[in-house]
Order: structure tokens, then C-alpha cells, then sequence
């Protein structure tokens, strides 16, 4: 009541936000849906620390496999799901140590990150959102629950702290910034939506808005003739976020209510927070804001104690370079039972087309390195959910030896519609999982 | 004291002129080894490890190469084509024959005088639980990494080698390098007039084998700090906004956020620099800033507040072109039918969202190296000193072109350091280089009931305290760690059971949740929250650490109170925890009806769900028994989540200082946020702390571990529970661990009287299990010979070395530098930044190498006035 805070305001009145839909929700001059079938999506989940992997590897292969302990929490969307083994991601090795960096960086670039400074590959979701993000009207969304906006999670080895807290990114050298209050994600789903747009007031402003931005720009570029390459560079990156800044406030417009859009309860603790955040996730699909997320359970090599679990009283990192596996179990699972939550609602979702949104969506999980003591990048811990719409055989262990991860990425960019030449070092699509 | 230039292993950089004739042995080497390493995959004797290390050998040989000049030796490897080989600078001073008998010599040392065949094997080949495999490589880690301390071979077995106990330096450790070399297929010659040891056995830093090179550095915004500063000091506002921006990137360095080659902008930034600009500009209108008032409200007004706040909103004169810009944005809005006032607000918002605010130009119009101006020269130095823009001093002394001498440059220094704004060097340099706010993970709270947030800001406090003492009394370096002094609060004089008037100090601390409250006034009617609660107390859902419920929606004259029961008579202070978005709020404390408390500033902690706990607020003593507290709302716009009163005698905001007297600390080392922060949640890490030590205070950061040790880390060794802390460390007795941790974890045992809050003890008590007693054995030798007992012995053997003021020139020049100075690291002796860090060195030496002497002789020096050549980039 005394607080100018819009989210407060939202949940004191008890009112969902509508939202308009689809083509209605498309940036103007943009079509909602390209080209024939129905909208793929992507999703990428990072785990940290590593996996007790003989309570991971499932017994059996193909079809008629069974979910091992660790996997069990998974049950329900076991025909969804497919556990891919023998998964190596090569640019995942440090450069004299460095493990948690060099494997987060490279968890959806393949490409092994650079030390000292901040130089690494860019990320599939960032391909993607490059290509075909213009179809929504967020073009992609980086989440996480820790590492604060992915500044910096304290540096490893001589690697950059942003290594450990960003698996998206834009560039090289520049990180897609991570979003981990629900809050503020909810403010950013909603925002781009004010009934009042027409007003003449609102058009005066933004009127006034365009100038301001369009002189920024031109400050910028009178700026370049007298800055060296690198720096220019720089500049230019200043001058295309104000004009990304611009065509972002253009596009905010009355819109039309078809998709109800309701702020999730925050439940308490860990727990509570990335429930809420799969909440939005789920959310952010549904009403097609978006069709490229990642998300970070936790960071690089966190310390984060989960002291509500059995028998847990260390932090994770510290843990993992114990035997004490039961307690690391205990995380895995849990980490597992995380993944359910989701999977299981989306999988219960439909998408404005009326498929369901688990169907449609190509969801990697996997972890930075495979053992949490060992630091290894092959024998990766891998879960691919959802065929997005029949590119992929689910319901299956596909054990494959031994094969490239980045191969996985290239064929998840196949199976999304981006068209690149490959992904760090891939050699071909992972075609042993196709349909 | 002597300690070792470096005591790790690695390469040197292959930089400057060499790095043509260094790349291409490298890339041959390249070729070689994948060579090898096919042969190796296919009889299965080589892992990925071993391949890493032989790696690693040969880039050590290009090291080798690299060093001629100071060692004076030369190797070539036989296996390289022989383009390589014509292409790398080889100075051969020894004979053939020279070189047989060195091998020759060399062999007879390894098979027996120092029985180096016993780990590393008769042929080199090596032994996985012992020693390396010297056919392969030296060491996986420091490799590849290009400015990582280096040592050529010889001088890591002098240094290092044969572990444990033995020596073998001079041409003993030549001998044996040219010896170990030929097993691995290369030939080494040692020169028999300059032995490798030589120059290693001085407490004297190194003198500079290159010349300085200014460089520039990278164009750089400014970082969450500066902006929030900045605009403070121009807009009179304490709001903050850069709190809201994305957190920075540290610089290459790994610890500043000022390093401009690692900084990125996407639309997620521009959008908060757009909100902020909109923010800070429209509060400065509405309040009247006297810098923007007119007489006449025309265009011609505009122009003139164009022309002098102008200038410090950019930092230099508004040029036409600028004027005409911005000029034409007023023209717009007014066109628009906008009002003076709105019309000013988008000129301005243009300006402060502008490259020209935003970033701290040095640009150029021609490619020349050049001396700064009088304005760059102003914002270096400001944003050096306060985290913040020039001053209307420093903007008068450019224009005139006076900053440009050497004596105003000095004065202003002077000047500079004594304003308050100087404390940005504690809590951007200092706390960023010390790292001493930071927790690996919250101290169990079992095992330490004690510990709290309360505390953590008080231990925090307490070393900023310290640092910005030593800055501000230009105290010599060595008193960081020697200092038999610290400034205290009520709460950490109970901690270190330094004061026995605090008879309440191992009371717990009582939390009590704002939502339990036993009476109330709230001005609204209703729950505005709608959580909880059928009364007028508005109550909602918190997202803070916890969950459960926060008080919000407050107002000024609205009240709550708490009943709280204290167990133990005594001084008492209480932590409000709140959250806030625009700042603003004020509260008081009240015990019993009577008001105890100062007022407490709420200021704005960035969004209503982002919450801190606020500095404890005295309460005075409280007898025991039942009491109400009352927290009245002075000023409300803020959330409340829960007040915790612990001892608190002095109240929180005052630290004394306070000598120590017969309590067993000294320094920084004595300081239990650094204890803190170097330890894990149940028990102390030695390895944690020598590290720190090491990495921190003397730059001499240890390459990490290998992966894939025959023994895990001592932590999981099974039987730990019947081992103490140090005993589980001795663990690293083994050679392979022992090469790097003969030099870490003694440093690490002196320590092992603070536990892992910091606190003393003489018996160890380890784990929820309760593990123990053991009799803390705090005693040490260094591998250079310096034997301690305990930590403050030790701070002194620390105190005496020449690295701590080398390792906090190298700090405080890359923090001012706004790129990182590789200037002290043993592999940067030839680098173009040492000459500037050793120079600095020298001239403050006869004073002691002083704070503020030290960042004057920076200021002062052609790196920080200067910028290189663009062709020098």
C-alpha cells in the first residue's frame, strides 16, 4: 500500500498478469511461427560438483532399461527421458587445473576457456537465440538460484570467477547475464506489456526516449575513429546493447490477454527457490516468451552446504572430495528429484498449439566434470528429456561407449532449426539418438 | 630471513622478442608429442596425465631457452626438426665435453649421493606413489599458463629437490638437470660460472633485467561502485543506483573489478544504466540541485549548465559538437511540449547514459604515445583514490595544467588520502586484495553457536578498521602483519575474551522473527501483506535465506514490539535484518519503555526482497529476565525479516583500539576474518590458510594439486577421526604432495591455534563427533630454515620478507592501473612491468615501504601518466 514496489503491488492485489500470445506477442514485422510444424524449445540444466556415478548408471540399455538409484526420482517421465552415457566433453580439461572453470565454460560452448582474463566460446542457447530468438519476444533466458548475476563466483586455478557462475554466452568474452530472483525473472516475463501504452503521455515519452537513445548511439560512434581496435570493439558492443535498449522499449505495447500469466509462490529455503524458478520456467514456455532457457542448479564448484538433506552438514565442493558418498547420493538424488519437479510439469503443460511442452523441448542435463574427487570430463552424467517433437528416441539408456558431448550439442541446435557447421570441436550429429 | 625468490615450479612466460622462436619450438613440440602420445595410447603405459607432463617438460625446455640470459645456459632438444632448432636463441658456453661431464657428474648424484633413483627410478622413469617420471615432465600444472612463475630446471632442483631434508644447489643441482635432461632425451650444458643458486638466497628483491613499457590500458567503464559513487558526489544523491547493475567481472588479476579487457555490455546492462540515469536525474530536479537552477528558463540556460556542471558530469569541457547534441535534445523535448524542467531531465539522462560519463576515456586522436592531460590525468587519479569522479580542486588543477607537474601531482596525493572518500581503498582495494570478507561456507552453526551475521560484520569491520588505519597513518607494510594492536567492538573484545566486564559473552544470540510480535501500531488498515495474520500488521512470504515471513509496508510512527528473555545479565545490541528498495528508513529501539538506542539508518539494499543485516545497534545492559523491545518506525520503506540481540558491550559501530597484551595475536594474521575466511565450516584447513599466505601476502601462489592423487585430500583419509588436524595434513609427507606443501602447510600449522572462527585454543576439538583432544602443536620450519612457534612468530618471519612489499606493489599498481601488473611473480623479473613495481620498491625502502609512499611513487611514476604508443598495444 505504501510501496511503489510492482511486485508486491501484483501479489497484494491477488491479480495475474494477462498476457497476449503468439503472433500478437511478436515483435512488429516478425511472424510468431516460421516456417511449418510446431515450436521447438531448449533447455539446458547444470549441475555442479559431480555425480556419484556408479549409484547414477542405470542397469541395462536401450528401451527396456532400468532407472538406477539415483535416477529413480525420474520415474514418471521415464518414457520422456533418455540417459546418455559415455559422453566426453575434451574442452572441458583445464589448463593446469581449474576443472569446475574450464568445465562450466565449456558445459554448452565445447570450447576450453582461456586464463587469465575472460575468453571462452559462445553457448548453444546463444546460437539459438542469435538465429531464431526473434520469434519470441524474449529471446532467451539465463537462470540460476546462486552467483548473484554471474559477475564473478571467485575464481579457480587462475580462471576467471565468471567461468564458475555463466554457461551462457553471448561471445567469447561476454557472458548472456544470469537471472536468479524469482522476482525480478516474473518483473522481466511481465514487462513489455502496459495497458497504458497508448496514451498520449506514453507516446510523448517514448518519443523522447528514442531521441535520447538514438544520440547515445551517435556518441558511441563518433567515438570510434579515435579508440584502438580492441577498444572500439568495446564500444561498438555499448553502442549495439543502447540500440538492442531501444528496439526493446519499441516493442512494448497494450497487447491482447490471452495467456495468464500468475507470479508463483515463493516457497521457503533451497527448496522453495527452485521450485519457484521451475515454476517460471515452465511459465516463461507456456506462454511462449521464450523458447531458449538455461539454468544453473547451483554454481561451479559451490560450497553451498544443503544442510535440510540427511546426513549433509558440508559444503558440496568439500564434500565431493570426501568418500563420504552416501551424503553426496543424498545430493545427487535430490538434485534429481529437482529435475522431476520440472520435467513432470512440463511434461503436464501444453503449449498454445496444444502439444505438450515437454514434447516439444530438447532438455539437457549434465554436470561440469563426472566425478566430483576425479575432475574427469568423460563418462559425463547425461540426461536428455523430451524428443522435441520426435527428433529424438527417448525412453531409452543409450550407452555410446565412447563419443564426443559436443557432438549432443550440435545435434540439440539440429533438432531446434539453428543452422550452424558445428559446435566447439563436434565432428557430426550424435545420429545413435535420433528417432 | 631469506626466503626463496620463488618456491614453485613452472615456466617463464615466453614474452616479448622471444615469443616467435618460443612458439615455434612449441608448436613443433606440438607435433611431437601428439606423436608420442599415440605410441604411448597404444602400448597403454601413458595416461592423460603423464601426457600432460611431458607436455609440460618441453615447454620447460623452452623456458630453459628463455632464460639464457640470466642463467646463462643453453639446451636444445635433439628430437626437433632442425628449422626449429637453427630458429631458437641458443648461446652455446660450454663445450661438448662440458656437457658429457656435467651428465656424467650428474648421474653419479642422481643414482647416489642423493639417491634421486630412489623415488624418480634409475632410468627417470618414476614411480606413480613416489616421484614424477622425469622421461615425461617435471609437473602438470603451471604449465600452459602463460604467466605463471617459472624456474628453469636447475633452479627447481635447487630449490625444491631432493625431497624431503637434502640439498643440492649450485652446480650440484646443474649437474643433475643436465643429467635428468638426457633422460628425457635433451641436451642441457650448465655454465660452470654462474650457478643457478646463486641469485636465490637474498632477502632482497631481484633487480629488473628488463626496461619499463608504459601501457595502456583497456578502456573501462565504470564499475557498480564508482557509478553509485559518482553520481553521489555529483548529484548530492546517496541512492546508489549501481547497486542494481550487474555484478562486474574481476580483471585478469582475479581480484579487481577496474580491468577494462574483461568487461562486457548487453542489453541487460543498458537497461539499468537507462533506469539509473532516469532515477538519479529526476531526484536532482525535483530536489532543486543548486547546479541546475535558472534564472531564466531558456535554452541559452541549458548552454550555461552545459558548460559548468558539464564539465564534471564528463569530466572535461563539453566541446560544440557535444553542446549541439545535447542542445537539440532540449529543443526536441520542448518541441514535444514537454517542460523546462522535463526538458532539462532528457538533456541530462542523454548525458549520464552517454559513452562519455559512462566510460573513463583516454582517447587519441593520433596513435603517438603521449602524456595524459590535465583531465585524464584527474579522472585516473580520482577514480584511483576515491573510487570516485574529480573534484572541483582537481578539475581547476587540469584546466590549468598544474596537475601535469610532479609536486602538485604529490600534494594533491596528500590531500586526496585525507578525505574521506579515500576509505575506497579499504573497501574496493583492501578487501578485495585480502579477500577477507569473503566464507568458503557459514561455520556450522553447532559447533559454533556463537558465530552469527553480527559477528561476520564485526570481524569484517574490524579488519577494515585496521587496514584504513595503516593507509591513513601511512604505517610501514610490515605492520599488516606485525601490529600488536587491533580496533575492536563490544561484541569482539567478548570473542577474544579480551574484556572481562562483558560477563553475558557466551550468551547465544536471541533471533526473533518480526512476524512474532506481542503488540503493535500500524498506521494502514488491514493486513497489507495478506499473510499470516488477521491484524493491521502487514505481513508477507520473505525470499530471504530461511523463508518464512517478513514485517513490510512500513510507515513512519508505526511501532512493534518483542517480548525477549535474557539468560545472562549483560551489554547487549541488536542486528535488524531489512530490506529495502529506495533506502530511507530510520528506526530506534526502545527496552522497557525507555529509549536505548541511536537512530539506525535503513539504506537501500537494491530491491524489497534483497535483504542485509544492519550493524548492531547498542542497547545497553539488560538485566536478566523478560524485557520488551520496541522497534519504532522513525521513517519507514522497508521490509523487517528478524532482529537478533546478542552481547554487544560497546555497540557495534565502535571499534577502540586495543593493544594486545598477553592475548597471542599479532597483525593481520591474528584477525579472525581472515581465519575465518580460510578455514572450512567444521575445521580448520592449514593447506586453506598457507595458501592464502602464500598467494595473498607474498604472491607466491602454489600451482593447485593434480588431479587424480594416489591419496585423496586428508579429509577423507578414513581413520581422520583419530588424527588431528595437522596430523591428517603430515599426510603430505608422500614426495609428490611434499614438493609443493613442504612449503604450504607449515605455514598453515603456525595457525593451528585459531580455530576456524579464529578464536584461540590449545586443544583441539574436532567435528560434531566432538574428535579430540589434541594438544595444538603450532610449531614450524620453514623450508628456507626459519623455525616458529605459533602465529605471531611467524607473522614476523612473514613481515621480513622482501615479497610483501614487492607482492603489494604488484597489488595496489594493478588496482590503479586498471589492468593487471605482472610486475612481481619470479617469472616477471624480465617483464616490462617489474622495472616500475622494483623501482617503487627501491625508492620506499629506506622509509619502509610506507602505504601512502607506495601509492605515491605510483601516482607519480611515467605508467600512471602516461599512455603507450597505440602500435605498442
Amino acid at each position: 500500500m505504501k510501496s511503489l514496489n510492482r511486485r508486491t503491488f501484483l501479489r497484494g492485489t491477488g491479480t495475474a498478469l494477462a498476457l497476449p500470445l503468439l503472433e500478437a506477442m511478436a515483435p512488429v514485422g516478425k511472424t510468431a511461427f516460421a516456417a511449418g510444424g510446431a515450436p521447438a524449445r531448449m533447455l539446458a540444466w547444470y549441475l555442479p560438483c559431480g555425480i556419484h556415478m556408479p549409484a547414477w548408471r542405470p542397469t541395462g540399455t536401450g528401451a527396456n532399461y532400468a532407472l538406477s538409484p539415483t535416477l529413480a526420482p525420474l520415474a514418471n517421465v521415464k518414457d520422456q527421458l533418455m540417459v546418455i552415457s559415455g559422453l566426453e566433453n575434451v574442452p572441458g580439461y583445464s589448463m593446469g587445473g581449474g576443472d569446475h572453470s574450464s568445465g562450466t565454460a565449456s558445459f554448452l560452448t565445447a570450447v576450453q576457456a582461456a586464463k587469465p582474463g575472460v575468453s571462452g566460446g559462445v553457448s548453444i542457447d546463444q546460437i539459438a537465440a542469435e538465429q531464431m530468438g526473434d520469434r519470441t519476444r524474449i529471446d532467451s533466458l539465463a537462470l540460476g538460484i546462486e552467483g548473484g548475476d554471474g559477475g564473478n563466483c571467485g575464481g579457480e586455478s587462475g580462471y576467471n570467477g565468471a567461468y564458475l557462475c555463466n554457461v551462457s554466452w553471448k561471445g567469447p568474452q561476454t557472458r548472456k547475464p544470469k537471472e536468479t530472483d524469482p522476482s525480478r525473472l516474473f518483473n522481466t516475463l511481465t514487462a513489455g506489456f502496459d495497458p497504458n501504452a497508448a496514451t498520449e503521455a506514453a507516446m510523448r515519452r517514448k518519443q523522447m526516449d528514442e531521441s535520447v537513445l538514438s544520440a547515445v548511439q551517435d556518441d558511441a560512434k563518433n567515438l570510434y575513429g579515435q579508440l584502438g581496435m580492441e577498444d572500439r570493439v568495446r564500444m561498438q558492443e555499448y553502442e549495439h546493447s543502447i540500440r538492442d535498449l531501444e528496439i526493446r522499449l519499441n516493442s512494448v505495447d497494450a497487447g491482447v490477454a490471452e495467456c495468464t500469466l500468475e507470479q508463483p509462490i515463493v516457497g521457503s529455503g533451497r527448496e522453495g527457490h527452485i521450485k519457484a524458478m521451475c515454476d517460471l520456467q515452465v511459465l516463461a514456455f507456456q506462454c511462449d516468451i521464450t523458447r531458449i532457457q538455461t539454468f544453473m542448479l547451483a554454481s561451479g564448484g559451490t560450497y553451498t552446504t544443503y544442510g535440510f538433506l540427511p546426513g549433509v552438514n558440508q559444503g558440496h565442493h568439500t564434500l565431493s572430495h570426501t568418500n563420504n558418498f552416501d551424503a553426496i547420493k543424498t545430493i545427487d538424488r535430490w538434485e534429481m528429484s529437482m529435475f522431476a519437479y520440472l520435467l513432470e510439469k512440463l511434461n503436464n503443460t501444453k503449449d498454445p498449439s496444444g502439444n505438450s511442452l515437454l514434447d516439444s523441448c530438447a532438455c539437457l542435463l549434465s554436470n561440469e566434470i563426472s566425478d566430483g574427487n576425479r575432475h574427469n570430463h568423460d563418462d559425463l552424467p547425461v540426461l536428455l528429456a523430451g524428443s522435441c517433437n520426435g527428433y529424438f528416441a527417448t525412453g531409452q539408456h543409450a550407452d555410446l561407449g565412447k563419443a564426443r558431448y559436443s557432438n549432443l550439442l550440435y545435434s540439440m541446435l539440429d533438432a531446434f532449426g539453428a543452422q550452424v557447421n558445428g559446435v566447439g570441436d563436434s565432428n557430426g550429429f550424435l545420429n545413435a539418438i535420433r528417432a | 630471513m631469506i626466503l626463496l625468490i620463488s618456491r614453485f615450479p613452472g615456466f617463464a612466460a615466453c614474452c616479448g622478442l622471444r615469443v616467435l622462436s618460443c612458439l615455434l619450438i612449441e608448436l613443433t613440440l606440438w607435433g611431437l608429442l601428439i606423436m608420442i602420445r599415440k605410441i604411448f595410447d597404444s602400448a597403454g603405459h601413458v595416461n592423460g596425465r603423464s601426457f600432460a607432463l611431458l607436455f609440460t617438460l618441453l615447454i620447460t625446455a623452452c623456458g630453459g631457452v628463455d632464460q639464457n640470459t640470466s642463467s646463462v645456459a643453453s639446451e636444445s632438444s635433439v628430437a626437433v626438426s632442425s628449422a626449429v632448432a637453427s630458429s631458437s636463441v641458443v648461446s652455446i658456453s660450454s663445450s661438448a665435453s662440458e656437457c658429457a661431464d656435467a651428465v656424467a657428474r650428474g648421474k653419479t648424484l642422481y643414482d647416489e649421493t642423493h639417491a634421486c633413483a630412489f623415488c624418480h627410478g634409475g632410468s627417470g622413469e618414476g614411480d606413480y606413489s613416489k616421484a614424477i617420471d622425469l622421461t615425461a615432465a617435471l609437473y602438470r600444472h603451471s604449465t600452459m599458463e602463460a604467466g605463471n612463475p617459472g624456474l628453469p630446471l636447475h633452479q627447481y632442483i635447487a630449490t625444491y629437490m631432493p625431497a624431503p631434508g637434502n640439498v643440492c644447489t649450485g652446480q650440484c643441482a646443474d649437474d643433475v638437470a643436465a643429467y635428468t635432461k638426457s633422460l628425457a632425451g635433451l641436451v642441457w650444458c650448465p655454465s660452470p660460472s654462474n650457478h643457478s643458486s646463486s641469485s636465490m638466497t637474498t632477502n632482497e628483491a631481484p633487480a629488473p633485467m628488463g626496461s619499463l613499457k608504459v601501457v595502456s590500458p583497456r578502456m573501462r567503464r565504470m564499475n557498480r561502485t564508482e557509478y553509485s559513487n559518482t553520481v553521489r558526489d555529483l548529484f548530492a544523491t546517496q541512492s546508489r543506483p549501481g547497486d542494481n547493475f550487474l555484478a562486474d567481472v574481476r580483471g585478469k588479476d582475479g581480484h579487481y573489478t577496474k580491468d577494462g579487457s574483461v568487461q562486457s555490455v548487453t542489453v541487460e546492462d543498458a537497461d539499468r544504466f537507462f533506469n539509473a540515469a532516469e532515477r538519479v536525474v529526476l531526484e536532482a530536479i525535483n530536489k532543486g540541485l543548486p547546479a541546475l537552477q535558472c534564472n531564466t528558463e531558456n535554452a541559452a540556460c541549458v548552454d550555461s549548465i552545459l558548460s559548468n556542471f558539464g564539465t564534471q558530469v564528463w569530466r572535461r569541457p563539453l566541446t560544440a559538437n557535444d553542446k549541439q547534441t545535447l542542445l537539440g535534445i532540449f529543443d526536441t523535448a520542448q518541441n514535444l511540449g514537454n517542460s523546462f524542467d522535463d526538458s532539462l531531465f532528457h538533456v541530462l539522462r542523454t548525458m549520464l547514459l552517454s559513452p562519455n560519463f559512462m566510460y573513463l576515456l583516454e582517447v587519441d586522436a593520433t596513435a603517438d604515445a603521449r602524456a595524459l592531460n590535465g583531465y585524464e590525468l584527474a579522472s585516473r587519479l580520482s577514480y584511483f583514490l576515491w573510487s570516485s569522479t574529480p573534484d572541483e580542486q582537481l578539475l581547476q588543477l587540469a584546466q590549468s595544467g598544474a596537475l601535469l607537474q610532479e609536486s602538485t601531482l604529490r600534494s594533491q596525493v596528500k590531500r586526496m588520502l585525507e578525505d574521506a572518500r579515500a576509505e575506497s581503498l579499504v573497501s574496493e582495494f583492501a578487501a578485495q586484495w585480502l579477500q577477507f570478507a569473503k566464507r568458503r561456507s557459514t561455520p556450522d552453526a553447532q559447533l559454533f553457536a556463537n558465530y552469527s551475521e553480527e559477528l561476520r560484520a564485526a570481524m569484517d569491520e574490524e579488519t577494515r578498521t585496521f587496514v584504513n588505519h595503516l593507509i591513513s597513518t601511512n604505517a610501514p607494510l610490515s605492520e599488516l602483519l606485525t601490529a600488536n594492536y587491533s580496533f575492536l567492538n563490544g561484541r569482539l573484545k567478548a570473542f577474544y575474551q579480551v574484556d572481562a566486564d562483558l560477563p553475558n559473552s557466551s550468551a547465544p544470540p536471541i533471533k526473533v522473527e518480526a512476524e512474532q510480535y506481542v503488540m503493535y501500531l500500524d498506521n494502514s488498515a488491514g493486513n497489507d501483506g495478506g499473510e499470516l495474520s488477521a491484524d493491521d500488521v502487514d505481513i508477507e512470504a520473505t525470499a530471504d535465506e530461511g523463508g518464512g515471513y517478513n514485517v513490510g509496508y512500513t510507515s513512519a510512527g508505526e511501532w512493534l514490539e518483542y517480548r525477549v528473555n535474557i539468560a545472562v545479565a549483560g551489554p547487549y545490541a541488536v542486528a535488524p535484518r531489512v530490506a529495502s528498495m529506495n533506502g530511507g528508513g530510520v528506526i530506534n529501539f526502545e527496552i522497557d519503555g525507555v529509549l536505548v538506542s541511536e537512530n539506525a539508518a535503513v539504506a537501500s539494499t537494491g530491491d524489497w526482497q534483497v535483504w542485509e543485516t544492519l550493524a548492531p545497534v547498542a542497547l545497553g545492559n539488560l538485566e536478566q529476565g523478560d524485557h520488551t523491545l520496541r522497534v519504532n518506525i522513525v521513517s519507514g520503506g522497508f521490509n523487517l525479516n528478524w532482529l537478533q540481540v546478542a552481547p554487544g558491550g560497546l555497540g557495534a559501530r565502535n571499534f577502540e583500539r586495543h593493544v594486545w597484551s598477553t592475548e597471542p595475536r599479532k597483525g593481520l594474521l591474528g584477525h579472525a576474518s581472515v581465519l575465518t575466511a580460510t578455514s572450512n565450516n567444521t575445521a580448520t584447513s592449514p593447506v586453506v590458510r598457507g595458501v592464502w599466505v602464500l598467494e595473498t601476502l607474498l604472491c607466491d601462489a602454489p600451482p593447485p594439486p593434480p588431479p587424480e592423487l594416489p591419496i585423496g585430500d586428508p579429509d577423507e583419509i578414513a581413520d581422520s577421526a583419530s588424527l588431528s588436524t595437522r596430523q591428517k595434513f603430515e599426510m603430505h609427507g608422500q614426495p609428490q604432495c611434499r614438493a609443493c606443501h613442504r612449503f604450504v602447510d607449515p605455514i598453515g600449522f603456525g595457525l593451528e591455534n585459531y580455530d576456524p572462527i579464529g578464536q584461540w585454543r590449545s586443544e583441539e576439538w574436532r567435528g560434531i563427533e566432538g574428535n579430540g583432544p589434541w594438544i595444538v602443536d603450532a610449531t614450524g620450519t620453514l623450508p628456507t630454515g626459519e623455525s616458529f612457534d605459533g602465529g605471531v612468530e611467524l607473522s614476523d618471519i612473514l613481515a621480513s620478507s622482501f615479497r610483501l612489499p614487492m607482492c603489494f606493489t604488484s597489488h595496489i599498481a594493478t588496482y590503479g592501473l586498471n589492468r593487471y601488473v605482472k610486475g612481481f611473480l619470479p617469472g616477471d623479473v624480465q617483464s616490462s612491468d617489474y622495472p616500475l613495481v622494483f623501482d617503487i620498491y627501491q625508492k620506499t625502502q629506506a622509509n619502509g615501504h610506507r602505504f601512502q609512499d607506495i601509492i605515491e611513487e605510483l601516482v607519480v611514476s611515467d605508467a600512471f601518466r602516461q599512455r603507450a604508443s597505440a602500435a605498442g598495444e
